[in-house]
């Protein structure tokens, strides 16, 4: 039987049709990509929030403020998550250095050249990394900036918002000016619906890193330098007058940081007490380190053999070096509490080895193999280091300081909330104890572990004292969790582990 | 839960089916002839001739028994009139009509003038268009298959030449041609009647436990190498046609009951060994002619159960000794085969010694040496058997309704059901539970063309990732974020391994986690439970798979062109997938339905060039909606070279569009998420800029691990590997996901270059050479990449540490292309004879490799053994009743590759035999046979069950 040509053609026009209908019925429709929320508080307006604050906010990072630090500071993080923004708006107020002036090893020399901190593997991967800093620029500060939200500026305490003309402040005159009004008078008049504080921190810091020396319960505002530490009630009574200033705009509300114990940062703690790794490879250099400790030695014996009336108790320790055993050395510090001593007509430098509590500056680590805290001859001066009770006075402070800010908020009938920055590093550093060289447990977010170091999985930059933009990340959360809790709010927050942390490099040689 | 058959309801319905079979048989049973096959010149007996039924019903087929020895043979006759021929090996052959008005029938044979040589081929070996077929055909029809060394039918193919079979389970194996074997058979195809078997939503066939049974399988046809220009995309490594019994042509009854020992426990190396469980198998077929030439109808049900082979390999494939089995103190990376958790392993970088001070001395506390060193860290896993039980079962029902409007043109309306609980190897180990694929046709077909059209949809039923299963279990206890740092901490401090993996092991701290789950306890057994039952795709196992395929073809010889060309062939198809995993598997979580559709057009034509040469050219051309319009051509030539001696050259092209898992996966099996390869899909997961190449981490792990151990660079002095990190950071930088990756996959394709000579020398040996050569571009494989929790191109160094722990960090699996090509080639040699007293030798080998392979780690394994060798010899008529066969295979050593696991498999041999005991006056048969019956240690995939020995005895009824 054959197949006639007529229904060959039907059935092939048949199939074509179906074909046809049927590539018209299906298509594949990708996920759609779920439109963000309007984040928001129930009870307070974010629409135009401000920060106001020290260092730890201004994006200082490395040492240096430039603007791929200052983009990745906490406010901008925030500010930036609050719009869903995907690319990154610049709220802050701009150095317009691209390198950097570093805030630490320059100082108050706006000359200096001295550029950002990094962390360098030397040649050999056979030690660990180490703190050194690489060729910057001068200070350069200008306002690039006409629209910022981020008050925050290096090294800016309470007194530089809230006095007029105040000169002290180097990187916010360079930006607000001497201004008949006070700063938080002219960020006022910008009229925050809602604004974050992050003041008290750097009045304890400036005294703190300037090696505790001086004064530390200053009442005077004018008599005020960045070293001091403001008298309590007078930060307070400075504090509420930003608030007040800041509320006064219609239905505006806020929030303080409280102060973390800074002096867990690695600022103050990754230098060992133990000298011995630093010199014991350097074989020319320990034979100087111990001809120069016998010399000092022998001069203290000789003394008090000639002066054997002097109580023991008032004595001056010698420096030991008993062997090449670790655990044994102490690096030597200045200490001008020591008693006086004149040998031959010259005063004997008034040094010791520091006892383990003490707290050495992490940028002076690299000098420690030469130039540094090895011979009494370059022992580590006063204003680089923090002595025990130092260290106790500076704790007290932060426990006056943060109550300070607990009463600021409570006088302020809820609209001021508390973010509390002070628990939060206390749950960072759970199980951290320097003298048992164990680690901070830190967080885990995702399986990555955050840790309080600079280093691997580091939240602090290359300066040991701010954050990198992974450890900003993690303020941010904190600031987000307590909005939302105290105002009602659905703000979302960010993935801390979508920044980066602080890069170690080879060394050149 | 996935709407399903009841159970009871499948018992009801094949109770029915019996009973309405057992009072259809009653009216229907076949007339018995009996008869005499005698020399015309002596009147002697002529031993074992052939009586074949012939006339249009047994065009296709053949059907009809041998005489003993002494020329005695029974026909059982469904009507007549019935047209038969006798022949026998000298004798000129001769047709018969048998009538109904006697019972007994003596036929005489004239003897041919040739004496007898000493071996013939046996005529059913080879036919002359198989001879001189363009394309190589590997045929096994129901003589072969009865008499086949194999518990069922299906597994009787792994005695063809050049074939692959990856043995799964009990149940299921698959098949493969040609190179690039795997357990998830993409590349080849498998049909019956014309329904490719495929399940929906795997995208391949799972064996055949939706497939005809062994009562009313015809025949089997497998074609090695590219066809696509007539069997679609995909028919890129060979086909496997399985043609079922036509209910015309194969009436009444017939039941088959099959058991057998099984070995589950793992190999004792002894020889012969019984084996410790027992599998059933029982089949039934009827089959009726309801109207004369007009209607007809068959049913067949089956159900195999039993226990499953059991995955039993714990071999450790981490760093270390194979036989690391338990975490130690000196392996703390294991690893094992078929332990599940263990499989992703966390570098670790601690100091090389810690020294814990004595009590009271100082310093009080750990003193870490300056030296890192670096080791690999896994968790403990599961065994695979603590994680299922191994029952197998497989239901089967089918059936079919012809309608014949005349002899040529038939409607047949068929069905087939399968339902199986066994255990597979896909991306994971699978635990099918209740699996289910439907499958209905409706086909309209005469000499001159088909009109086709089916359906076939798929329920996962209870199936559950294994692999999956045992992952969960562990995280559920402690994720792996908070154990391996515990883990790094607590050594870190000087515990050291044993006591580190204990209390990370533990709830520690604080009970704020689990203690390990420990299995054989209630609390192991609940939680794994609820894990095997849960769809969540984060921390569920179960799997919901309710995919369906819809299929139309048409095929359409033309004659118009007859004068020009022998045959002139169109036809065209249109398919659509429809997945429905609820986001189980696919991109279709709730509200985002996916579907895909693909169609093609093809013709062919064959022309005699002179009469010594035919040429076929065939081209095809198809497009998928998520791609351009694909072609595939085919060109091949035959000359006939001397008398029944040809020869063939073809040169083809075929291609495969990805299938429906490559382009919409998106699957998480605990420590792997396998994601298919369109943009859209993708691009979900950002890992352009994001990700690293799996590979270039492991040489920048390798290359820091070579130097952290270098006495020469460092001596025993001290070491920061973080430092030699950075020294080797480029490689890694190199390693990370460019923009331009991932953007889209295309079909693979195969040119193959193809040489052969068949042929029958002295009219009574077949010899038979195959060579190729394949040409493979835009392979299709997995890219595996890591990404981690921060981005590489934010934070390089960062992304490193979290990369390498699986704490921190996804292990992603995306289909992908190779971007260079990749040459195999084989050669394929077959010796066959078949003595005058039906003794038949096979003896066949097969040589394949790699010669131009790329670096590329997404191209598959090739996964195929370097030379393999089957040899037969059998006879079905050693005495008066009494059949018998055996066969021995060999596989070389080769190395497998999957997304399951990697590793060697060893050479192995196996042993067959199968005894055939006939009973011809009630249609039965008894069988005794073994596979691998001398216990030899095997598998045939790196991470598939063993396959242990296991001696069957059958018996059937009716088997025509």
């Amino acid at each position: 039987m054959s197949y006639s040509k007529k229904k060959k053609t039907q059935t092939i026009k048949l199939a074509f049709a179906a074909m046809s209908l049927s590539i018209m019925a299906c298509s594949y429709e990708a996920p759609e990509v779920p439109v963000p929320d309007v984040q928001a508080l129930q009870s307070a307006d974010i629409s135009n929030t401000v920060f106001l604050g020290g260092t730890l906010f201004s994006g200082v990072s490395n040492g240096v403020l430039v603007e791929g630090t200052s983009s990745l500071s906490v406010p901008q993080i925030f500010l930036n998550s609050l719009d869903n923004n995907n690319e990154v708006l610049d709220f802050s107020a701009n150095s317009s250095n691209s390198i950097g002036f570093n805030l630490y090893e320059n100082g108050n020399n706006l000359n200096g050249s001295v550029g950002p901190y990094q962390l360098t593997f030397p040649a050999g991967a056979d030690t660990t990394f180490f703190q050194e800093f690489i060729a910057g620029e001068t200070f350069a500060y200008a306002p690039v900036n006409d629209a910022i939200k981020n008050y925050a500026f290096p090294k800016a305490q309470v007194l530089d918002f809230t006095v007029a003309a105040r000169t002290e402040n180097t990187f916010m005159n360079s930006y607000l000016g001497a201004n008949a009004q006070s700063p938080v008078d002219q960020i006022s008049g910008t009229q925050p619906s809602f604004f974050v504080l992050n003041l008290g921190l750097e009045d304890l810091l400036g005294y703190t890193v300037t090696g505790a020396e001086g004064n530390i319960d200053q009442a005077d505002p004018l008599a005020h330098t960045y070293g001091d530490i403001l008298n309590t009630a007078v930060f307070e009574s400075n504090l509420t007058a930003v608030v007040n200033e800041l509320l006064s705009n219609p239905n505006a509300k806020g929030a303080l940081v409280n102060i973390p114990d800074f002096l867990k940062f690695p600022f103050f703690t990754e230098v060992e007490f133990d000298i011995t790794p630093y010199v014991l490879p350097l074989g020319a250099k320990l034979n100087a380190m111990r001809n120069s400790a016998s010399q000092y030695n022998q001069a203290l014996t000789n003394y008090y053999n000639n002066n054997p009336g002097i109580p023991f108790a008032d004595r001056r320790p010698g420096i030991f070096f008993p062997g090449d055993s670790p655990f044994t050395w102490g690096i030597v510090v200045e200490d001008n509490s020591l008693p006086d001593i004149i040998v031959n007509g010259q005063p004997l430098v008034k040094v010791r080895q520091a006892i383990r509590e003490e707290l050495i500056f992490y940028r002076h680590e690299r000098f420690l193999s030469n130039s540094g805290g090895n011979t009494p001859s370059n022992a580590i001066s006063e204003s680089e280091y923090i002595k025990l009770d130092e260290i106790a006075a500076i704790r007290a402070k932060i426990t006056e300081y943060n109550q300070a800010i607990e009463q600021v908020a409570a006088m302020s009938n809820g609209n001021v909330v508390v973010i509390d920055l002070f628990s939060y590093f206390e749950e960072l550093y759970t199980g951290f104890n320097q003298f048992l060289d164990i680690a901070a447990q830190g967080t885990d977010i995702e399986g990555v572990a955050y840790l309080p170091i600079v280093g691997e999985f580091g939240i602090f930059s290359a300066d040991g004292l701010n954050l990198n933009p992974r450890g900003n990340a993690l303020i941010v959360n904190k600031i987000v969790e307590a909005l939302n809790m105290n105002f009602n709010g659905n703000l979302s927050g960010v993935n801390p582990n979508d920044f980066a942390g602080t890069p170690i490099v080879l060394s050149d040689n | 839960m996935a709407p399903s058959i009841p159970k009871g309801r499948l018992l009801k319905t094949a109770l029915l089916s019996l009973f309405i079979l057992t009072i259809a048989h009653s009216s229907v049973f076949a007339q018995l002839v009996v008869g005499k096959v005698i020399r015309k010149d002596t009147k002697e007996g002529i031993a074992f001739s052939n009586i074949k039924f012939t006339g249009v019903e047994y065009q296709r087929r053949s059907v009809g028994v041998s005489a003993d020895a002494e020329g005695n043979y029974t026909l059982a006759i469904g009507s007549f009139p019935t047209n038969i021929e006798v022949s026998a090996v000298g004798f000129i052959t001769k047709q018969v009509t048998l009538t109904a008005d006697k019972t007994s029938w003596t036929i005489e044979l004239e003897s041919k003038s040739f004496e007898l040589e000493e071996f013939v081929i046996s005529a059913e070996k080879v036919t002359v268009e198989e001879l001189k077929s363009p394309i190589q055909i590997e045929r096994l029809d129901i003589a072969d298959l009865k008499s086949s060394p194999s518990f069922n039918f299906y597994d009787a193919v792994v005695n063809l030449k050049g074939i692959d079979v990856a043995t799964q389970s009990i149940i299921v194996s698959s098949v493969n041609a040609r190179g690039f074997n795997s357990t998830t058979n993409l590349r080849f195809k498998q049909f019956t009647d014309g329904i490719d078997t495929q399940a929906p939503g795997l995208g391949f066939s799972l064996g055949n436990i939706v497939g005809p049974t062994t009562l009313d399988i015809e025949a089997l046809e497998l074609i090695p190498g590219p066809t696509t220009s007539k069997y679609g995309p995909g028919a890129f490594n060979g086909v496997l046609l399985m043609t079922t019994k036509n209910p015309f042509d194969y009436q009444g009854l017939s039941f088959e009951a099959k058991g057998a020992t099984i070995a589950t426990e793992k190999f004792d190396s002894q020889f012969f060994s019984i084996g410790n469980t027992f599998i059933h198998d029982l089949s039934v077929r009827y089959a009726k002619e309801v109207v004369k030439d007009k209607l007809a109808f068959k049913v067949n049900g089956s159900r195999l159960s039993g226990s499953d082979f059991a995955a039993q390999n714990f071999d450790n494939i981490g760093p270390g000794d194979i036989f690391d089995t338990q975490h130690s103190t000196r392996n703390q990376s294991v690893n094992g085969v078929n332990v599940y958790g263990d499989d992703r392993s966390a570098l670790l970088v601690l100091p090389k010694d810690i020294t814990i001070p004595a009590p009271g001395s100082e310093p009080s506390f750990p003193i870490r040496s300056l030296r890192d060193t670096l080791f690999q860290v896994t968790r403990q896993g599961y065994q695979e058997g603590e994680l299922v039980d191994y029952n197998a079962e497989n239901v089967k029902f089918s059936g079919a309704l012809h309608f014949r409007f005349n002899p040529t043109t038939e409607l047949i309306a068929e069905s087939f059901y399968g339902r199986a609980s066994t255990m597979i190897t896909g991306d994971d180990r699978i635990a099918l539970r209740d699996f289910e694929i439907f499958q209905h046709k409706l086909e309209l077909r005469n000499d001159n063309f088909f009109v086709r059209a089916y359906t076939t949809s798929q329920d996962a039923g209870d199936t559950y990732n294994v692999g999956k299963t045992g992952e969960s279990i562990i995280q559920a206890a402690k994720p792996d974020e908070e154990w391996y740092s515990q883990y790094r901490r607590l050594v870190n401090a000087g515990q050291g391994f044993v006591n580190a993996r204990r209390r990370a092991d533990s709830s520690f701290p604080f009970g704020n986690f689990i203690d390990r789950f420990e299995p054989g306890t209630a609390e192991f057994d609940s939680l794994r439970n609820v894990i095997i039952t849960s769809q969540n795709p984060e921390t569920g196992a179960a799997l919901f798979d309710k995919s369906k395929l819809y299929h139309a073809e048409t095929s359409i010889d033309i004659h118009k062109w007859d004068d020009y060309f022998e045959t002139f062939t169109v036809g065209g198809n249109a398919r659509m997938y429809d997945p429905e995993s609820n986001g189980t598997i696919f991109t279709d979580s709730i509200g985002n339905d996916v579907t895909n559709f693909e169609f093609g057009f093809f013709a062919e034509a064959t022309r005699k060039i002179n009469d010594k040469v035919d040429a076929t050219v065939s081209g095809r051309i198809d497009k998928n909606e998520n791609f351009g319009v694909v072609s595939s051509q085919r060109l091949s030539l035959v000359k006939e070279i001397r008398e029944n001696q040809f020869i063939r050259g073809s040169i083809q092209t075929g291609l495969r569009i990805p299938n429906i898992r490559e382009q919409y996966f998106n699957q998480n099996l605990g420590d792997i998420r396998l994601v298919g390869g369109l943009t859209e899909v993708v691009d979900q997961y950002d890992l352009q800029g994001n990700a690293f190449f799996a590979n270039a981490l492991e040489d920048f792990n390798t290359a820091v691990q070579n130097e952290a151990n270098s006495d020469f660079r460092f001596g025993s002095g001290p070491l920061d590997v973080s430092a030699l990190r950075i020294e080797n950071l480029d490689i890694l930088r190199r390693g990370i996901i460019g923009e331009d990756k991932f953007r889209g996959i295309d079909p693979e394709r195969i040119t193959s270059l193809e040489f052969g000579y068949r042929g029958l020398i002295e009219n009574k040996r077949l010899f038979e050479v195959v060579y190729y050569i394949n040409h493979y571009n835009n392979f299709i494989g997995t890219t595996r990449v890591v990404k981690p929790r921060t981005s590489p191109s934010t934070d390089l160094q960062l992304a490193l540490n979290q990369a390498n722990s699986p704490g921190s960090s996804d292990l992603i699996f995306v289909s992908d292309n190779a971007e260079k090509s990749i040459i195999t080639q084989g050669l394929e040699l077959v010796y066959d004879v078949t003595s005058d007293e039906g003794t038949n030798f096979g003896i066949n080998m097969t040589f394949a490799n790699i010669i131009s392979d790329n670096d590329d780690p997404l191209t598959p394994g090739f996964n195929t053994p370097p030379f393999k060798l089957n040899m037969t010899l059998g006879n079905d008529k050693i005495g008066k009743n009494f059949g018998a066969e055996i066969s021995w295979r060999y596989r070389s050593e080769f190395e497998w590759e999957s997304s399951f696991v990697d590793g060697t498999v060893p050479s192995f041999n196996t042993f067959d035999f199968q005894i055939t005991y006939s009973i011809p006056k009630i249609q039965s048969a008894f069988r005794i046979g073994g596979n691998n019956v001398l216990n030899n240690e095997q598998f045939n995939s790196f991470g598939g069950p063993e396959i242990t020995s296991y001696y069957y005895l059958s018996f059937s009824y009716g088997l025509q």
